[in-house]
């Protein structure tokens, strides 16, 4: 009794002594709450008050000219409901986890969902990790060499990253390396007729790592290197852009000049004093950037024909199908509000000056 | 002390020729160009403005033929005739990208207006007025900005029905917050100013101290944050169009030109030119508007 009376106390002492920073997440995710309604209430809005009309997408000029069939075809759908009905209803699914059912693949947009979400993740996952390794470190060499020639070329590279059209890069980049070089097979998430490897997190590079299938892997990160390397040009034009300013600025600082003259080896300004001082504002650009890439992934999935959100959310776009419209949107805007909100909690941990409360 | 040297002095010894004779106006006039705008990167940002604007304005000129006239053989690679080879169905490309550029570049700077025009109106009303108008304003402008860029552009599109004017209210959708933004934290921060408090004293109505007094000294960051917002805005209306969203054809428009070599990709031509066309506009355009960001105002370039 008396440990459990003493734990039950150290526990009161920690909610104490976190209950700002408790608030604080209970605050932003009620936040994330009520972006993700916004979000479904912006999809719903735009798919419904607009001239298109889901029934003729989905059946074609023909049927849809045939009433009984059209008739039969909102009823199924929900369709015939007035509007703020038709909303409710979809809310309400939503809460026990029912996106409604595609008017397109007929299935129910959860399971497309999530057949999609492991694709793009895999794609925006191994882009911006490549990102903040390169454009960090980009950044850093090109503020260390301010004005010298390696500056200049990387800040070249950063302007060209962020100015390039993602999809005119994309195109040239497949006509070279798949159609004049053969360094990488062609489009899709696996060549045909190879078999994906067993299913344990729905990457396929990963699992293939993980079931030791060689094979399967060389196949998929194969498929995987024209589109990572696509986003990567602009995330690393981004994050080079950002790092380099923010390292400028502290390499101005008091701090930095002491702790040289103090004779310390570079290595540790760099990464002590230096990196952690910049790196507070690098976070909320690789947020931003995160933003960049989930967008990018409608034009790249769609050139390289690779199932994945991006290019679910494209489908169901142009063939209004708003249930399909609804959940993509509802998940890429709850995976960008998440990052952001990850990349907020970490500035805390980075930066004792902005705890939680103290601002 | 000799060796106290006035400001005017010291400029002096500083510059290389200090004794020119005085031939001042023309160094007064070579003076208002900056120095970063004389950079190799700057002359070439400056150039490839210029240049596009006279392509846009003397298009009709410049094209050897009709953009839309089917002259010659499909898939001819660029040769002496058709600089940029033909597409598909036999057009001359070099005309189709010199043509499509008054459709690009006009529409991006016509999205860039429009949503500087909104978004600074939005920030303007959030900032002056604050309390609750500034914290709905605010919410609706975190949700719209909570949303991955194209693809809210892009559900737009699709639900307006593809057409170049429909792109860019879908563009404009997703592009206005970021005005709204700055703008109503530049007005946030003027209102406390001596100078409105005063003109507020002397009994001016609310739309009066907004355009007298506020606007103007919001005006110069909000240009630097368009000419910045040019090339984003291209690179969005071409990608809407790269997705069959906007331009439809036979409307010679860059981005959904690429989108012939998406199904072609050997015939390389289709997609280079077009490409390139869009990605000096961009890149001239973050060049300028950096350097002017950097001129005007250098404390806005950290974020």
């Amino acid at each position: 009794m008396g440990a459990l009376a003493t734990r039950m106390l150290t526990m009161r002492g920690w909610y104490v002594r976190h209950w700002s920073l408790i608030a604080y997440i209970g605050k932003r995710l009620g936040i994330t709450l009520l972006l993700a309604w916004g979000i479904t209430l912006i999809t719903f809005l735009l798919t419904n008050l607009v001239p298109g009309d889901p029934v003729v997408a989905a059946l074609g000029e023909m049927a849809a000219s045939n009433e009984e069939l059209v008739a039969a075809f909102r009823a199924k759908y929900g369709l015939d409901k007035p509007l703020p009905e038709q909303y409710l209803i979809y809310l309400g699914n939503l809460l026990h986890g029912d996106f409604g059912t595609s008017i397109i693949t007929r299935r129910p947009v959860a399971s497309d969902l999530a057949a999609n979400f492991p694709a793009t993740i895999e794609i925006a996952l191994f882009t911006i990790v490549s990102a903040i390794i390169i454009g960090i470190t980009f950044g850093v060499i090109a503020a260390y060499r301010r004005g010298k020639a390696s500056d200049q070329v990387l800040r070249f590279v950063s302007l060209v990253g962020i100015s390039v059209p993602s999809f005119w890069i994309a195109i040239l980049s497949f006509y070279l390396f798949y159609y004049k070089l053969h360094w990488v097979p062609g489009s899709g998430r696996m060549s045909p007729g190879a078999k994906p490897p067993q299913s344990i997190t729905g990457l396929y590079t990963i699992d293939a790592l993980l079931t030791g299938d060689m094979q399967a892997f060389v196949d998929a990160a194969g498929h995987l290197a024209l589109p990572v390397f696509v986003l990567t040009l602009y995330a690393v034009g981004m994050l080079t852009r950002f790092s380099r300013t923010s390292v400028l600025e502290v390499l101005d600082k008091d701090y930095v000049y002491a702790a040289t003259a103090k004779g310390l080896p570079w290595h540790t300004v760099l990464f002590r004093y230096v990196l952690r001082g910049a790196l507070v504002p690098i976070l909320t650009v690789v947020g931003v950037v995160f933003g960049g890439l989930l967008s990018g992934t409608v034009l790249v999935e769609s050139i390289f024909s690779r199932p994945g959100l991006g290019s679910y959310a494209f489908q169901s776009a142009i063939n209004l199908d708003l249930f399909g419209v609804m959940g993509a949107g509802l998940v890429i805007g709850l995976v960008y509000i998440l990052t952001n909100f990850v990349v907020d909690l970490l500035y805390g941990l980075i930066d004792p000056r902005i705890r939680v409360g103290a601002r | 002390m000799t060796d106290v040297q006035t400001g005017r002095q010291q400029r002096k010894a500083r510059s290389p020729k200090p004794d020119r004779p005085s031939i001042g106006v023309i160094r007064r006039k070579r003076r208002r160009i900056p120095a970063a705008f004389r950079t190799p990167l700057g002359v070439l940002g400056s150039f490839i403005i210029v240049f596009w604007l006279v392509v846009v304005i003397f298009a009709p000129v410049i094209a050897p033929f009709d953009p839309l006239a089917l002259d010659f053989a499909p898939y001819l690679p660029p040769n002496s005739v058709n600089l940029f080879g033909t597409d598909d169905i036999g057009r001359d490309y070099f005309s189709r990208v010199i043509v499509g550029s008054q459709i690009s570049i006009s529409l991006s700077l016509l999205l860039v207006c429009l949503s500087m025009l909104t978004g600074s109106a939005i920030g303007l009303v959030a900032g002056f007025f604050g309390r609750w108008i500034d914290e709905v304003i605010m919410r609706i402008t975190d949700l719209f900005m909570s949303f991955p860029t194209v693809i809210l552009a892009m559900i737009t599109a699709a639900a307006l029905g593809p057409s170049l004017f429909n792109s860019v209210i879908a563009a404009l959708i997703v592009s206005w917050p970021v005005y709204a933004r700055l703008v109503r934290s530049m007005v946030l921060s003027l209102r406390g100013s001596d100078f409105v408090a005063v003109s507020r004293l002397l009994g001016h109505s609310p739309g009066r101290i907004i355009v007298r007094d506020v606007v103007p000294n919001v005006v110069s960051p909000t240009l630097i944050m368009a000419t910045l917002d040019v090339g984003t805005a291209t690179l969005l209306l071409s990608g809407l169009s790269f997705l069959g969203l906007g331009a439809k054809p036979p409307t010679p428009e860059w981005g959904s030109m690429i989108s012939y070599a998406l199904h072609n990709f050997d015939k390389w031509w289709l997609g280079l030119f077009p490409g390139l066309a869009i990605f000096t506009v961009v890149v001239a355009f973050n060049i300028v508007g950096d350097l002017l960001r950097d001129y005007f105002d250098p404390e806005a370039g950290r974020l």
